[in-house]
């Protein structure tokens, strides 16, 4: 049964970048560029691999401790460079886990660049398939995720207490 | 069968943009049914019926007062979705915070590239 995504549920998040649409679109799709995107506490000696092509694939590693590495990415479904983005989110044998026979059991994810002036507005959509149950996303979020979450509270407490230290 | 969350129950109310659209106009206070029924070109009964689906889903509450029917936001519902989908959210905030700086390091890159290199 192919997904469908009726339910609307997933988030949205909006950033403006100072930087033109075509470069924003470069930095998710350039290999060299993708170091963002992972944890950037450790290294990894895998370089980001990008087949920039409907039903390509994108693998990157990402290392949260020495022990805990790996690969994440999509495939992509629809590009229109410097525009729009849209790929299912996951990587075969990695994080989320992706099957490529399956790609709509995959979460979805859509960016769309719009140029304000010399910035440019990044509409980023994350969509879950309708047939997750709360719990299923719960699960596939929380096996990959907890190690990153607690790295992101440890750094927001850091921000906390140094905010105290000053006032 | 199928067990229906709560959770479950919301977004499924959620997933209409009717019915999104009625949700935002009661952020700004009670309406009667008409009110609600006004913006859209729908009938009656077609609002009434998704009306109940967000009575249904805890998203809305009717109250009788004077002739009218009023309904009125019930905010718990909303704040207990959004909170599921909190850590997603933090996820993607901390890598877009770093998608900025490396946007600022390919800027700064290319402006340097760009300028003449010393005289002669």
């Amino acid at each position: 049964m192919p997904a469908t995504y009726a339910l609307d549920r997933g988030m949205t998040l909006q950033r403006t970048f100072a930087a033109p649409a075509s470069v924003v679109f470069e930095a998710w799709t350039d290999p060299a560029y993708l170091d963002w995107y992972f944890n950037p506490e450790q290294h990894t000696d895998q370089p980001a691999t990008v087949d920039l092509r409907v039903g390509g694939q994108w693998r990157q590693e990402m290392v949260e401790t020495p022990e805990k590495r790996y690969f994440t990415g999509g495939v992509y479904r629809e590009i229109v460079p410097g525009k729009k983005l849209v790929f299912y989110w996951g990587a075969v044998g990695g994080w989320p886990e992706l099957d490529l026979d399956r790609l709509d059991e995959s979460p979805l994810v859509t960016i769309r660049l719009t140029p304000f002036g010399a910035q440019t507005v990044m509409d980023f959509q994350v969509q879950f398939p309708d047939q997750y149950t709360p719990e299923r996303v719960d699960w596939w979020m929380n096996c990959g995720m907890v190690a990153g979450w607690n790295m992101t509270i440890d750094r927001l407490v850091a921000v906390y207490e140094g905010a105290r230290r000053v006032g | 069968m199928q067990i229906q969350d709560p959770l479950t129950h919301t977004f499924a109310a959620l997933a209409d943009p009717t019915r999104r659209a009625m949700l935002a106009r009661l952020t700004q206070g009670p309406a009667t049914v008409n009110e609600l029924a006004e913006p859209f070109s729908l009938s009656l009964p077609t609002v009434s019926r998704h009306l109940k689906v967000l009575e249904q889903a805890g998203l809305i509450s009717k109250q009788r007062a004077a002739q009218s029917r009023r309904c009125t936001l019930e905010i718990a519902p909303l704040l207990e979705a959004d909170a599921w989908m909190a850590p997603y959210r933090e996820f993607f905030t901390t890598r877009f915070d770093r998608l900025d700086t490396q946007l600022k390091a390919i800027m700064a890159a290319r402006a340097d590239a760009a300028k003449p290199k010393g005289d002669q």
